[in-house]
């Protein structure tokens, strides 16, 4: 039982030296955009400390052969707690409203910066006569009716007189071939 | 056989302004021309209908006829150039700008 006590307290020296690491590196390094919005989640899940005792006390106060089941058991316990996130059990990382109101500001900055470096290249100049010079002067001119009729009426019999265009054959189309 | 072709060219080109006519067929050949135009730009011309056509391409299902077959005008100095596409053949017309521009 003494070596129980001992493991265990190593492991809450570990446990909390994580969190105080954790603690300084958080109060450090000012939050940005790349800043997790939940710092390790799993440490701070009471689950898993939960877990971590049972582990140890079922791994020492049940009998041998079921020693297996139990690891096995324990195991699955802490795998689901590793993937739960208690998010009600972190109360570390509420944001004031001004906060919140400055990081929206400077973030949207950021990305305006960003966005102002990249280079556009599908953002061409539309329309078909930009590059002329003088180009309102030839947009404003109007097709004349007089042209779109003499055009009409210029199609309308050059089609009839396509449609009348037929070969007038004087010999015969078919020649035979000399076969012997 | 083709008198009536040249029949309806010889008509255009006597109208006023028009300084030349030709026809073209659906490759681009040319089937018939009158007056100051070269035969050589029938190819040109029924690409320019095509390329135009392709411009509004929900108009080559419409049911006006004018929306069908767009024409197309070019202006260059005092003269312009008339294209109109219909189907098999497109007919391309010389206008020569002589009088005082007409207000329509």
């Amino acid at each position: 039982m003494e070596y129980v006590h001992s493991v265990w307290n190593y492991i809450a020296s570990v446990c909390s030296c994580m969190h105080c690491a954790e603690d300084v590196g958080a109060q450090n390094i000012e939050p940005n955009e790349r800043t997790h919005l939940l710092v390790d989640p799993v440490n701070h899940s009471p689950a898993l400390r939960r877990s971590n005792s049972d582990g140890l006390s079922n791994d020492y106060s049940h009998s041998l052969p079921k020693k297996d089941d139990q690891t096995a058991l324990s195991r699955l316990v802490q795998n689901t707690a590793i993937n739960m996130i208690n998010v009600g059990a972190m109360d570390c990382h509420s944001l004031e409203h001004q906060e919140y109101t400055d990081r929206i500001k400077i973030y949207s900055q950021r990305l305006h910066q960003q966005w102002n470096n990249v280079q556009h290249p599908n953002i061409t100049m539309k329309g078909l006569l930009k590059d002329v010079p003088n180009h309102q002067f030839y947009i404003t001119k109007p097709i004349s009716a007089k042209d779109t009729l003499q055009m009409k009426l210029f199609i309308e019999k050059a089609l009839i007189g396509v449609n009348q265009i037929q070969i007038d054959h004087k010999e015969a189309v078919v020649v035979p071939f000399q076969i012997p | 056989m083709e008198t009536q072709l040249e029949k309806v060219l010889s008509d255009i080109v006597t109208q006023q302004d028009t300084v030349g006519a030709l026809l073209a067929n659906r490759q681009g050949l040319c089937l018939g021309a009158k007056g100051d135009i070269n035969p050589n730009v029938s190819g040109i011309g029924m690409a320019i209908s095509d390329q135009v056509a392709a411009l509004e391409p929900k108009s080559a299902v419409s049911a006006q006829p004018e929306a069908r077959h767009p024409t197309i005008c070019l202006y260059s100095g005092n003269r312009r150039c008339v294209i109109q596409r219909n189907g098999e053949i497109t007919g391309i017309i010389y206008k020569q700008h002589t009088a005082a521009p007409a207000s329509d």
